[in-house]
């Protein structure tokens, strides 16, 4: 088979879409994208360009591990790290107006910071994080419904800064039509899921890029399925502020709903947990008095995780393209 | 420099056929005939290239997604559930392991012209790099905000193979005042070059990366781990449709039936000299 060049390629099945070659599909008939300009307070974000960068306190040891956080520059040291948006949520309190914004970082793996040679910690836990421009919202290890114990702790960085780049030019889409004649020329989506809970007085917003997209042109039919975001588990939301977040993928083929999977630990096997338990190089726990440990010494290592529970919210779907 | 965020893959699939056993191949839902089109976003690259002829294949990790129903107005998703993630380069799909590197897989890469009935890759580039030398450069531009990728290089001499992985920088520790920096981040695609036959290799590894310096990297492997058998029951339970559901129950399909997803986790720690390019761009 002769391959098509990518031009050939996209200028066919572009056609495929202005054509509507099934006539009476709803989302099928030719349309341009309608250039609407937003509102200045909601522009589309450019995840891929967006960065929040922290400034530690000087590094005070641990009063009773040796390898504390990773850090092995010893007292008084100070870090900055820089680590990209994976996706935003905006909670909005229906009584107050407040906006509490949550923005999901991208992961790495739990690392000592910064030697020469043995970067990683073994065994290895995720380091992600959902940060408030407060505080930081535990992401649950746990079905929606069991109770965690762990609770948003206050930023304790010396500063921090939050680069939200937004793209200059987009366009609201606002048919099927359009979602698939803007992926097919090669442009940068995102999605705005908006949820809104008038007897409970919120309205969350998330909205993230869309990194993978069905396309079906003779039906006029897309469907995302994408992620992670930011899920707010908002049975512990104070008005203020959450208790945990679910870490979840995002799926949806339609402007009227999202359904979302939701992240959670599982125990591994007796026979995994000999190798993945392993320590190898430093161990994370060394205490500095073994005979001296804290109370819940040591930490149970993390598990893998899966997911696994659905969540459909009825909700609005906004597509945005960018211009570039 | 790549532009990673404006990279795509996209990829027609052939006319869907009534598979003689399973009622959703590939999850797919819909009439017989219908084609999909499928558009990804890159995360890493690879290239590896033949250090005697010259010649070179690229390979691209594409981003991740949760394994689903196409295109469905319900249960969008399949439980259960796994991660759908390739490495397509131009010519092949290269399979990503699943056991540490010293556990040989039946596995090979396959073309995707038999595949799928068309493709386009769509590789964006950042203009303006400039190339960072030093870790004083490296601080400049993180504390600027500039976009940043590494670029990675290793040869296999005896092999007579170079690897170039390329990445954007998404994860960044500095200590300034001793000008110091570590990249810790992924995943990336990592080649298994025990299977590198003189064209491209049959098996990646989905890997994290850290290093401090140009010339060292530290890569954590991923690999399935089994889950215990208390969690198995509603791990392994179906709700919505299945994906394995046969047409007629009576009549399963030859060989062993395909495995449910599992859990993975990264365990082995492999270290690497190498020459580490950063390049960094204005977000303009």
């Amino acid at each position: 088979m002769k391959r098509k060049s990518r031009r050939e390629f996209l200028q066919e099945a572009a056609a495929g879409v202005a054509l509507g070659t099934v006539a009476g599909i709803p989302g099928c008939a030719p349309s341009k994208p309608t250039a609407r300009k937003l509102l200045e307070a909601s522009p589309m974000i450019d995840f891929d360009r967006s960065y929040f960068t922290w400034t530690s306190q000087p590094y005070v040891p641990h009063p009773h591990y040796v390898n504390d956080g990773g850090m092995t520059q010893g007292a008084g040291s100070v870090r900055d790290v820089r680590i990209l948006y994976d996706a935003k949520c905006d909670i909005t309190n229906h009584s107050t107006g407040q906006v509490e914004e949550l923005f999901l970082l991208h992961p790495c793996l739990s690392e000592y910071t910064i030697p020469k040679r043995g970067f990683f910690m073994v065994p290895t836990s995720e380091f992600r994080v959902v940060f408030s421009r407060s505080h930081s919202i535990p992401i649950a290890k746990l079905p929606s419904s069991a109770v965690e114990t762990a609770e948003p702790r206050p930023h304790k960085f010396a500063s921090t800064r939050f680069t939200t780049r937004t793209h200059g030019r987009y366009t609201r889409l606002s048919s099927a039509s359009e979602v698939i004649e803007a992926t097919l020329a090669g442009k940068p989506l995102n999605a705005r899921t908006t949820h809104r809970d008038d007897a409970r007085g919120y309205t969350l917003s998330l909205e993230y890029p869309v990194r993978t997209i069905n396309l079906n042109l003779e039906e006029g039919l897309f469907q995302i399925d994408t992620g992670p975001t930011p899920l707010p588990d908002m049975n512990g939301w104070d008005g203020t502020r959450l208790k945990r977040v679910f870490l979840a993928f995002v799926a949806s083929s339609d402007f009227d709903f999202a359904e979302f999977i939701l992240r959670r630990e599982v125990e591994p096997s007796e026979a995994d947990k000999k190798w993945l338990f392993q320590i190898r190089g430093k161990w994370r726990w060394e205490l500095r008095d073994p005979k001296n440990p804290p109370p819940g010494h040591p930490r149970r290592p993390a598990w893998p995780v899966t997911y696994n529970e659905t969540l459909r919210l009825n909700a609005t779907n906004e597509f945005f393209c960018a211009e570039i | 420099m790549i532009d990673f965020g404006r990279s795509y893959f996209t990829w027609k699939s052939k006319p869907m056929q009534r598979d003689p056993y399973y009622k959703y191949p590939g999850g797919f839902v819909g009439r017989e005939g219908a084609e999909h089109r499928v558009r990804i976003q890159f995360d890493a690259a690879c290239t590896l290239t033949n250090d005697k002829t010259g010649l070179k294949q690229e390979l691209f990790l594409l981003c991740p997604c949760r394994t689903e129903f196409t295109i469905v107005k319900d249960n969008l998703f399949q439980i259960p559930n796994g991660e759908f993630r390739p490495v397509f380069g131009r010519e092949f799909n290269v399979p990503i392991s699943s056991r540490p590197s010293s556990e040989p897989e039946n596995l090979r890469r396959s073309k995707l012209s038999d595949r799928f009935a068309d493709y386009s890759i769509e590789v964006r580039n950042i203009e303006g790099t400039k190339e960072r030398t030093t870790p004083e450069q490296v601080i400049e531009a993180t504390t600027a905000d500039e976009l940043m990728n590494g670029q990675t290089t290793y040869r296999d001499l005896q092999r007579g193979v170079t690897v170039t992985l390329e990445y954007p920088i998404k994860l960044i520790n500095l200590q300034q005042k001793e000008k110091l920096f570590q990249v810790c981040m992924g995943p990336v695609p990592l080649p298994d070059l025990a299977t590198w036959d003189g064209v491209c290799v049959d098996r990646m590894f989905l890997a994290e990366l850290a290093f401090s310096e140009f010339d060292y990297i530290e890569f954590a492997l991923r690999r399935d781990v089994e889950a215990s058998d208390k969690e198995k029951g509603w791990l392994t339970a179906v709700r919505g449709r299945d994906r394995l559901e046969l047409h007629d129950s009576n009549r399963p399909a030859p060989g062993a039936a395909p495995s449910r997803p599992n859990l993975k986790a990264y365990n082995e720690i492999i270290s690497q000299k190498v020459s580490t390019v950063i390049l960094s761009a204005t977000a303009g």
